[in-house]
């Protein structure tokens, strides 16, 4: 196995599914958001949207609270401190990946 | 980011990006600064016209003073939980420790230059009461040297500071490899700095930078430098005019202030408007009527800097309320109310 697939193999697989990797790149640059925000950047169905956050939520990646804006039930959700190491590590992992793949 | 290849540095960076276009996606951010500026000018003008100084004309003013301190901070807030929320979804920015130190800095900055500007005005002020004809002396003790050696030097910092970036731009583009030899299109380097202005918006709202987009120390040097260098030309061009239009009575006060307050808000609406530019690119030539348009009315009016100043604010005022509400309508068409999502759903 060469350097960059070992590379590629390395990186957290929780977080390097295409729509998980949506939902935490746009997590990480926020406090919090809620779920309709997520739909609406991600483009992804409710469902699809559920089963990525209950995956995430799982591995401990994110949090996520259902309260109430007036009569409205609104679900909130944040990224953990795990989860934005996680972030971290993978975007170097990606980086490196990528560097490697430039290098001759 | 597409299921069938994997995800590129530049794809996250793009989806990491995503909540700072987000801010001010329903003008709320120009209708707040447009409310502030129109409301201290229509104060101002309250003030003027009033026909009598009875206590009612002074509540108006008063009323009026108060709408605009609020503006900013009360606007952006009520559109946002009332139109965007409820459409596009709820989203809470981080307050990190950039963010605090960026207000404490800015608290500073204003207190110096509140300082120094009541200085000016109030001898300014002094000098208007002594009943000395505006034609016939200069309003401060200002030669034309002193003016053409300040330009030099604005232009001087204005100049090393383009010829940094586009060089940097340049290296970049040869360590890139490609297109290395022809230099970066003007329109190239105005739209990263429009990026560049967006991220510092984002910054400045307590959102997190990636270590790949900016740094925070060269976001402020960069907000800087570009008032500085519109700043140089502007100076020139109102000193030129004062020259032909009030012979012998050129205010540098006068000057001075119109010189920084048009490219500030060039700069804040640019701010604003860099991450929605695609979209909305009436936003630019938008922007050139607020310089021109606040330059020609603060250069050609015949008054004072503090007569100058009433209808310079109701300008800047109606430019950034057409701006935001455009922006809000826009925004409106775009995201379907609640019920009308549940609507089409059933």
């Amino acid at each position: 196995m060469n350097d960059q697939l070992r590379a590629i193999a390395d990186l957290d697989r929780v977080i390097h599914e295409p729509g998980r990797l949506m939902i935490v790149a746009l997590l990480s640059a926020v406090k919090e958001c809620d779920f309709l925000y997520l739909l609406n950047e991600t483009q992804l169905n409710k469902g699809n949207l559920s089963s990525h956050l209950a995956r995430l939520e799982e591995a401990g990646y994110v949090e996520i609270q259902k309260t109430y804006r007036g009569k409205t039930p609104q679900t909130l959700v944040r990224l953990t401190r795990s989860g934005r190491a996680g972030f971290e590590q993978y975007r170097k992992g990606i980086l490196e990946a990528c560097l490697k793949q430039k290098a001759p | 980011m597409k299921n069938d290849s994997p995800p590129s540095s530049a794809d996250i960076l793009q989806y990491t990006l995503r909540p700072h276009q987000y801010i001010n996606v329903d003008g709320s951010g120009e209708i707040g600064w447009g409310l502030m500026c129109a409301c201290f000018g229509i104060s101002s003008y309250v003030t003027l016209l009033a026909p009598s100084p009875t206590v009612w004309w002074h509540g108006v003013q008063w009323l009026f003073f108060v709408c605009g301190a609020l503006g900013p901070l009360l606007a952006p807030k009520i559109i946002k939980r009332l139109l965007t929320f409820p459409r596009t979804g709820y989203v809470a920015y981080q307050n990190g420790k950039a963010f605090w130190l960026t207000m404490g800095a800015s608290a500073v900055i204003a207190a110096v230059t509140s300082v120094w500007v009541s200085r000016h005005v109030t001898s300014a002020m002094r000098r208007a009461t002594v009943a000395r004809p505006a034609s016939v002396a200069p309003a401060v003790g200002v030669t034309p040297g002193q003016v053409i050696a300040l330009i030099v030097l604005i232009c001087l910092t204005a100049g090393v500071f383009v010829i940094y970036f586009v060089g940097r731009a340049r290296q970049k583009g040869r360590r890139a490899g490609g297109a290395a030899e022809s230099p970066p299109s003007v329109a190239a380097v105005l739209m990263k700095w429009g990026q560049e202005l967006g991220a510092l918006q984002f910054w400045l709202c307590g959102g997190k930078l990636q270590r790949r987009t900016t740094t925070s120390v060269k976001i402020l040097i960069l907000f800087y430098g570009i008032i500085l260098l519109l700043a140089a030309p502007i100076l020139g061009l109102i000193y030129l005019s004062e020259l032909v239009a009030h012979p012998g009575a050129a205010s540098f006060t006068r000057m001075e202030i119109l010189a920084l307050f048009v490219p500030c808000n060039a700069i804040l609406y640019l701010m604003m408007a860099a991450s929605g530019l695609k979209e909305h690119a009436w936003k630019l030539p938008w922007c050139g009527l607020l310089v021109f348009g606040s330059l020609a009315v603060g250069v050609f009016l015949p008054a004072n800097f503090i007569g100058a100043s009433r209808p310079l604010m109701l300008f800047l005022g109606m430019v950034w309320l057409g701006s935001g509400l455009a922006t809000l309508f826009s925004y409106l068409r775009r995201a379907p109310g609640p019920r009308a999502a549940e609507a089409s759903l059933a």
